[in-house]
């Protein structure tokens, strides 16, 4: 038995979402219907990804924590496809709930992130941690889910900046390019681990990688809706 | 009511934990592994029971320590099995018990595990009694006797050499410790390939590669003792006599049954058992010839395999007092056939031993000496140097040295052809060396000494004048076929032959008498019952389950702990900003104070 190991994925896993929220929308209100949305989205939309992935790709059961997949592009494609779903649940949820525009933003992204990391890694990580067998997996699972709040953070300030601008600014062109590279990330991260495990970088390194990508796609995210931000503060006092 | 709350989460928190603690866990491998045997032998005269091998089949699950990480205690003692005994003196033997008993303490509560030459470095009946380590798993290695493993025998003193003979020699003395001995903790045997990646040997001061806890599930089994033995029959008759009797007979007989101090792995064929697919060979050879009206021989042959060798060659005894009389009458030789292998494959098919013609003399029975005189000219010719070995044999003695001494008792003329010059040598008794590379007997050895015994075969059956010459029989149609024999022994490998645990209707025994009748040979097995005064039991739980867990220690997962805490705090000061964390730690620490 290991508490403390499992004490400490744990707390990797929750805490750090938690920290994140509070920090960013710190004296707000209505943060409680926005989690609620978030999370509601976040499992109607897996269930009808996962019943679609059923119906079209029956054999796929790859493991997240597996970096030695195989990477096969018939199978990333649809996957693309199902995951664009991913939008639309996001879109839904930020429409539903109700406040400011950072409110709404963080606690779709906190509660989807979140929805996400305890369905995917809590009652894993709590089993495996308490194994005689140490693992550094579910370690790296713990610290990949604060990783994936980074991007969905940048993927749902994107989707707030599709709906809420308008067609014929032609930086929204760019925005979709942009949005689109949050569907085929996930497949090519599965394609970089699979040519890094050839040279056999797996677990830590990966973890890296990913972390510099997610925070690249943050930075670029949150600069786009503080321009998009600024120009319709610019509009309103016109 | 909070701290109500609080404490009904932390009970479900701990309750739940411990209820998935129960759920089956996943291990990081599960392995075979061999049990050491574990027989009772009871005194007919004074009643006692004496346990040899080990008595417990599981060891429950513990930490793992190899005998690298205990070996410093051992520095400065002499090997107990060490010839060197004249250089000893008083304090130096009052050191060496102390360094053991603490080099047997520093295994305490773990499973030990040695690979198997470390055993020579200590005596290991310091772990015979329980309370010390929880089991002992010995690693096999990959291949017994290279130069690899007598780097690792040598390696506290680089300036002796040992030789190959010395290091079968002293393996046999660890086997025979083993068996004689009775180990009240669990003792089982692994491959090497099986555990390389956990477990270095290669280096003695390699570190170790993590720390493993390790079970093993095994069953004691049932008490079996030898209840019957079965013998092999193919017979190639030749025709009758003027007056419708039987032409002169010879037997030719081998042993299919091997020894181990694991009988889970008794599938080895270096012990006297590897004349097996040299027997048959000699059969299709000869069946061919007969087949031929005008290479027909005056002799009648019988192939006989039998089993129970080593058990003072039980099968063979019961299987002569079961033979036709009239047959009995008209042996004229009986060739024994033990262990011949005489090339070596990792010298690149050098010729490491001579062959030995055992026969017995005196008495009422006196072989014709030019029979052995005749086989040591013909294998002169094939470039091998047989010895003659005679032996008296005593009556009052019950122990069969070699095969032909049971033929002699009942009065035939019988010759013994092996490799081995003692009855008692390591590699005949039956020894883990059976399972060297886990390969056939050296091919160029069978082949070469089918020939020659063919040779000598068909000049007493054929009643050639001596020649200086080889006779060309045995060429061309006529060749042996190294792939007959190398199939036999490839079929036999796959098979445990401990005696005590073969069973009549063997699988390998049926193939065997479908060869035999494939050649066209008139084959039978026998099974005859054996019931004997002093009554040896083994049990039959031979193999066991190892599961194997990787761990880390507390500290570490408490570090683990620390360090993930401090990545809270860091992201926490990092996303807060500096000053707004000092003053949120500020205002905590004076809340508190007000509350106090």
């Amino acid at each position: 038995m290991s508490f403390f190991y499992l004490f400490a994925v744990l707390a990797v896993l929750l805490v750090v979402p938690f920290i994140y929220f509070r920090i960013s929308t710190k004296g707000q209100s209505k943060k409680k219907t926005s989690i609620l949305y978030g999370v509601v989205a976040y499992l109607l939309t897996t269930l009808l990804k996962m019943i679609l992935m059923a119906t079209f790709l029956p054999d796929s059961d790859q493991e997240e924590a597996d970096f030695t997949a195989q990477f096969e592009p018939v199978s990333a494609i649809i996957t693309i496809v199902v995951s664009s779903l991913d939008a639309l649940g996001c879109f839904l949820a930020l429409r539903a709930c109700s406040g400011h525009s950072e409110i709404r933003i963080f606690g779709v992204s906190f509660a989807w992130s979140s929805a996400e990391s305890i369905l995917s890694f809590f009652f894993v990580s709590w089993i495996g941690c308490l194994k005689p067998e140490f693992n550094w997996v579910y370690m790296q699972n713990a610290l990949g889910s604060n990783i994936n709040l980074l991007k969905q953070i940048a993927f749902t300030h994107i989707i707030w900046v599709l709906w809420k601008g308008k067609f014929q600014n032609p930086d929204k062109r760019n925005i979709f390019i942009w949005l689109s590279a949050f569907f085929i990330t996930p497949e090519l991260f599965k394609l970089s681990e699979v040519l890094l495990s050839k040279f056999f970088i797996f677990g830590w390194v990966l973890l890296v990688l990913k972390f510099a990508v997610a925070y690249g796609l943050f930075i670029t995210s949150k600069k786009i809706y503080q321009s998009f931000e600024q120009l319709n503060n610019n509009k309103k006092k016109n | 009511m909070k701290n109500l709350q609080r404490s009904q989460l932390l009970l479900c928190f701990f309750v739940l934990t411990l209820v998935y603690n129960l759920l089956p866990v996943k291990p990081l491998e599960t392995l075979p592994v061999y049990r050491l045997l574990h027989s009772e032998q009871v005194s007919t005269t004074t009643g006692k029971t004496f346990i040899r091998g080990t008595t417990s089949a599981s060891v429950p699950s513990s930490q793992t320590k190899t005998y690298f990480e205990c070996a410093e205690y051992l520095k400065n003692i002499p090997t107990n099995l060490s010839q060197d005994s004249s250089t000893e003196t008083e304090t130096e033997e009052e050191n060496p018990s102390n360094e053991q008993e603490e080099f047997v303490k520093c295994f305490k509560g773990t499973v030990a595990v040695f690979p198997l030459f470390s055993l020579l470095e200590f005596d290991l009946s310091l772990f015979s009694e329980g309370g010390s380590c929880k089991g002992i798993l010995i690693v096999l290695p990959r291949d017994l006797l290279t130069t690899k493993t007598q780097e690792f025998v040598t390696f506290q003193n680089e300036e002796e050499q040992e030789s190959k003979e010395e290091i079968i020699k002293k393996l046999g003395e660890i086997e025979s410790l083993l068996v004689e001995k009775e180990f009240r903790v669990p003792i089982y045997f692994i491959n090497e390939d099986e555990v390389s990646h956990l477990f270095s040997f290669d280096n003695v001061n390699s570190d170790k590669q993590g720390n493993y806890n390790l079970k093993i599930v095994g069953k004691p089994g049932n008490k079996k003792k030898i209840k019957q033995v079965s013998s092999l029959e193919a017979w190639l008759p030749t025709d009758l006599d003027e007056e419708g009797k039987l032409k002169p007979t010879i037997i030719i007989t081998a042993n299919y049954d091997t020894f181990s101090i694991s009988p889970a792995l008794s599938s080895g064929l270096e012990s006297g058992n590897n004349a097996v697919g040299v027997l048959v060979e000699l059969s299709r050879l000869f069946t061919k010839l007969y087949n031929n009206p005008q290479t027909k021989g005056q002799y009648n042959l019988l192939f006989v395999l039998n089993s129970g060798s080593k058990q003072n060659y039980l099968g063979t005894k019961k299987w002569i007092s079961s033979v036709d009389r009239k047959v009995l009458e008209s042996v004229e030789l009986v060739l024994c056939l033990d262990s011949l292998s005489i090339y070596d494959d990792d010298l690149k098919n050098q010729l490491i031993d001579d062959l030995f013609l055992h026969y017995s003399n005196g008495g009422k029975i006196e072989i014709d000496k030019t029979v052995p005189i005749e086989f040591q000219s013909i294998s002169k010719l094939f470039g091998i140097d047989t010895q003659i070995i005679t032996k008296k044999i005593m009556k009052n003695n019950p122990l069969i040295s070699f095969e032909h001494e049971i033929f002699y008792r009942k009065k035939l003329k019988a010759i013994t052809i092996s490799n081995f010059k003692s009855y008692n040598q390591t590699l005949r008794k039956g020894s883990l060396l059976d399972l060297q590379s886990g390969s056939n007997p050296n091919a160029r050895s069978m082949k070469t000494v089918t020939t020659l015994i063919a040779e000598f075969l068909s000049k007493m059956i054929y009643k050639q004048q001596q020649q200086s010459q080889l006779i060309s029989i045995f060429e061309n149609n006529y060749e042996p076929n190294n792939l007959v024999i190398q199939n036999i022994n490839k079929m036999l490998l796959k098979y445990n032959r401990f005696s005590p645990f073969l069973e009549k209707d063997e699988q390998f025994l049926l193939n065997l008498e479908n060869t035999f009748k494939s050649f066209g040979l008139d084959t039978k097995i026998e099974s005859k019952k054996i019931s004997l005064k002093r009554e040896t039991y083994y049990y039959s739980g031979t193999q066991g389950k190892l599961t194997i867990f990787k761990v880390k220690s507390l500290l570490f997962e408490f570090f683990v702990l620390i360090m993930s805490l401090a990545y809270l705090a860091i992201l926490y000061y990092f996303l807060n900003g500096k000053q707004k964390t000092i003053q949120e730690i500020k205002q905590l620490i004076n809340n508190r104070k007000k509350n106090n």
